[in-house]
């Protein structure tokens, strides 16, 4: 099966990834330039007017959020792969003068929605144990706890996120690789008081 | 068995149209002469004939004056390896001609006249070739309700039981894996793919059945993926799945491992 990939200006500012498939299997001819080919399959070619019409096809799942097509360019395989990679960040992808790149204001701010997410359950485990502490009238043990959930909050505003210029510089800061791991560290952290 | 009447005149004939085949006919008949029963007398004659390789008329059994010829076989065998021969099996009495059987024999394939006198088309493993009930129309497909026609591959797709669309994409929404029915998938964005139909449904209502594999097999609230259907998302010949984890108190847009999807409904 063959794919062309096309990036999608969208009017909120998003690009979106299209794999457009020049041979597929249908009951019958497609909309579009389709033609028969072996075994009843249907193949097309890969023209600015047939990706055009694909383009306006996919498009209309976006109709109900006022979202609309403002342009699309053929991607490149390295330019593909930008999509591939680092998908915790792919919503902050934008096509700027012709090329696709992060705009890392957008990225910066995934990146906190992202390590939000990850130390919530890591948060929920430590309020639980602050909590017994306190029952227990165990100043130390709470201390303790208090402190790590304070280094949680500041993740946040560590300043290397700021400081990123690129996605990878980004992509190094505070990020879980392990999320279960990462947890279970908290946990023994917890045991081990 | 076939009778062919006195008279030079009556013949058994067989036609091909395409020609460059290799046709071999065999004929087995018995001879009744003589004017009444204390007369006949009967003699068995079955000959090979020369192979047919043209697009011709070919005589497999003429006629005999004073001759009652009972025909209790013919047998035609295309023994090339890769042409597939027109035969129409007629007889002729020189001025009225009826047509027996006709077929196209595919290499290896016979036509074959039994002594009770049924013509059988056999496939190149001599399997006869069954005779059915008419096809369904695709209305009929649709309707779902007969049960006198029979089904064929190109329109059992029309069923209201069967899939019209499905798929397997990669987590990232950017390349297609396996798939039926459809023309391009969307990566619109973390946790969310666009899938978009070739041949459409008939409106937006139609059933779409989606599922996504996990990244991991941990259960975290992190590592278990759920899916729905985006909200209004759902267009006559598009949609798009969302993918997100179960963190609490808000979940996240994830990727998951692979999407996979199936659609029901009218088109």
């Amino acid at each position: 099966m063959a794919e062309v990939y096309i990036a999608i200006e969208r009017s909120d500012g998003t690009v979106a990834h299209l794999a457009f498939q020049t041979e597929t299997r249908a009951p019958k001819k497609p909309p579009g330039q389709w033609m028969p080919a072996a075994n009843g399959t249907w193949v097309i070619l890969p023209t600015d007017d047939n990706i055009a019409f694909e383009v306006a096809r996919a498009a209309k799942m976006w109709e109900a959020e006022g979202v609309s097509v403002v342009g699309w360019k053929r991607l490149t395989n390295d330019e593909h792969e930008i999509f591939n990679r680092h998908r915790n960040h792919r919503d902050a992808l934008e096509i700027r003068g012709g090329a696709i790149a992060h705009n890392m204001e957008k990225a910066r701010e995934l990146h906190r929605h992202l390590l939000r997410h990850q130390r919530a359950e890591k948060l929920l485990v430590l309020d639980g144990a602050y909590n017994g502490a306190v029952g227990q009238k165990d100043d130390v043990k709470a201390a303790a706890i208090e402190a790590r959930r304070q280094e949680l909050r500041d993740l946040t505003d560590d300043p290397r996120i700021d400081a990123a210029t690129t996605i990878e510089e980004l992509v190094a800061v505070g990020v879980d690789e392990d999320g279960e791991a990462a947890l279970e560290d908290v946990r023994a952290f917890v045991r081990g008081l | 068995m076939l009778i062919l009447s006195q008279g030079a005149g009556h013949i058994v004939q067989c036609v091909t149209g395409v020609g460059g085949a290799d046709l071999e006919p065999d004929v087995h008949y018995v001879d009744k002469t003589g004017t009444g029963p204390s007369s006949y007398s009967y003699a068995g004659v079955g000959d090979p004939l020369a192979s047919i390789t043209t697009a011709t008329t070919t005589t497999l059994v003429a006629g005999a004056s004073s001759t009652e010829r009972a025909i209790e076989r013919i047998s035609l065998r295309n023994n090339h390896a890769s042409v597939t021969e027109t035969v129409v099996i007629q007889v002729t009495d020189g001025t009225h001609t009826a047509t027996l059987a006709s077929c196209s024999l595919a290499p290896s394939e016979s036509l074959v006249l039994d002594a009770a006198g049924v013509w059988t088309h056999y496939d190149s493993n001599m399997g006869p070739y069954v005779g059915v009930g008419p096809i369904a129309t695709r209305a009929e497909m649709e309707a779902g309700t007969s049960t006198t026609t029979v089904v064929t591959p190109g329109r059992q797709h029309y069923h209201p039981s069967a899939c019209k669309a499905w798929g397997k994409a990669v987590g990232a929404g950017t390349s297609l894996t396996v798939n039926y029915n459809i023309t391009s998938i969307t990566d619109t964005g973390t946790g969310r793919l666009g899938v978009t139909i070739g041949t459409d449904f008939s409106s937006a209502n139609y059933a779409i059945d989606a599922m996504v594999e996990r990244t991991v097999t941990a259960l975290t609230a992190t590592g278990v993926e759920d899916q729905t259907i985006r909200n209004s998302s759902p267009a006559a010949g598009s949609f798009e799945i969302e993918s997100y984890d179960q963190t609490a108190i808000t979940f996240a847009a994830q990727d998951p491992q692979n999407y996979f999807w199936a659609c029901f409904g009218d088109q």
